[in-house]
């Protein structure tokens, strides 16, 4: 029933007969017609395309994705750390359990990069049995605790969360599928490891480490 | 010559439309809408709204991540994003890291990944997580709508660094071209305009 229509004075009709909205102003799924700011859009859009085209809004250029393969520019790096079972220990028998930073790598300013490798070992102790979660490791970026007391926080790195076997070695270190883990200028890169309660292992070190490079963004 | 004055209608369309919302004309929220005017006012773009993570991946797991790739028309502008968690787990929404990614120029919408508390737009939630009643409405508009050109992909990465799973979800407020870059400038010349 069209407004026209309807027998009732205006004042008269209930409230959901009145149109609210500008006729010509209702989304729809199929143009009815362009307009002057669709024209506008489109300028713009043609705009952007041309400065991407031109170069304006790409960053370096390199001949492979940067992150697939170094470029001349990039540096490498590769820090190693080795963390006694003791430093997870607490009085009496047992141990902390709490995510206990055991490396720390800043990604320097103006700088992105990527890990190709990690290492996450436990050596010459005993008692560790692979995926039981008594060792838990963890790598993480953007490390921001969200209290004072809280080492957690920041973004834990993809499939790197809880890692509860160990990867790879100094001599053969676990290659990162799927392209390696990307992070960014001034990222804080934190491994943390978090040894249960309850486990039964003694003595040895863990050895961590991380490789990769760095290249200008 | 003589100048021509064009006057424009008001447009009242969901952002403004609303008889339970004053909308203050100095504040941000409107002054964000001032920036999307010509957005709103073409007559060949829809909304479309796209959420992450979809339904048979919530929740996250502990510790663990969701990427998704989008793909929208060329030319289609995200305006606006919001995020929910779980009433119950509101406190955590600290803990889901998103960044959005242009693929098209490889450039990130954020800096760095940015914290699901910044985009919670339930003024329940809101309120919860301590920011001052009223100053919350969904969706949470980007200072200017940001264009997404040719192949239109938007990659979403959502991070959980909680021990827990977390019940959240993204949605991606777009305006999307009706037609392709092609077909659209074919209906601006049938409009008159030079495309």
């Amino acid at each position: 029933m069209s407004i026209n229509s309807n027998p009732l004075p205006v004042q008269n009709m209930p409230p959901y007969h009145f149109r609210t909205y500008p006729k010509g102003l209702m989304p729809r799924c199929r143009p009815y017609g362009a307009n002057l700011y669709d024209d506008c859009l489109d300028a713009e859009y043609k705009d952007y395309v041309r400065f991407y085209n031109e170069g304006r809004l790409k960053r370096k250029e390199y001949l492979s994705a940067p992150w697939v393969s170094m470029p001349p520019e990039g540096r490498r790096f590769r820090p190693i750390r080795s963390t006694p079972l003791t430093a997870f220990q607490v009085p009496g028998p047992g141990f902390n359990a709490v995510d206990t930073v055991v490396l720390q790598e800043r990604v320097p300013l103006g700088y992105d990069g990527v890990i190709s490798d990690v290492v996450f070992n436990y050596l010459g102790g005993s008692g560790f049995d692979e995926g039981s979660g008594e060792i838990t490791w963890r790598l993480a970026a953007d490390y921001l605790p969200t209290s004072p007391t809280d080492a957690t926080g920041g973004r834990y790195l993809r499939d790197m969360g809880a890692v509860i076997t160990s990867l790879g070695s100094l001599t053969q270190p676990s290659p990162v599928p799927r392209g390696g883990l990307r992070v960014y200028s001034w990222d804080l890169i934190t491994v943390y490891i978090n040894v249960s309660a309850a486990a039964t292992i003694a003595g040895g070190n863990m050895i961590t480490s991380i490789s990769g490079w760095y290249w200008p963004r | 010559m003589t100048p021509t004055i064009t006057v424009e209608r008001d447009i009242v369309d969901g952002f403004t439309m609303s008889a339970s919302q004053l909308l203050v004309p100095t504040s941000y929220r409107a002054l964000i809408l001032g920036q999307m005017d010509t957005l709103r006012r073409a007559s060949a773009l829809r909304p479309r709204h796209y959420v992450a993570p979809l339904q048979t991946d919530i929740p996250i797991p502990a510790y663990k991540q969701v990427e998704y790739q989008i793909t929208v028309m060329a030319g289609s502008y995200v305006y606006g994003l919001s995020f929910a968690i779980q009433a119950a787990q509101i406190d955590f929404a600290q803990y889901v890291h998103i960044q959005m990614t242009d693929i098209y120029t490889e450039s990130p919408f954020f800096a760095d990944y940015v914290r699901g508390i910044n985009f919670i737009t339930d003024p329940t939630s809101a309120l919860a997580v301590g920011y001052p009643k009223g100053t919350f409405r969904a969706p949470h508009l980007l200072a200017q709508p940001r264009i997404i050109c040719d192949p239109g992909n938007i990659e979403i990465e959502m991070y959980n660094s909680s021990n827990t799973d977390l019940y959240c979800q993204l949605c991606v407020f777009v305006a999307e071209p009706c037609l392709p870059p092609d077909q659209m400038a074919a209906l601006l010349r049938q409009a008159g305009y030079a495309a």
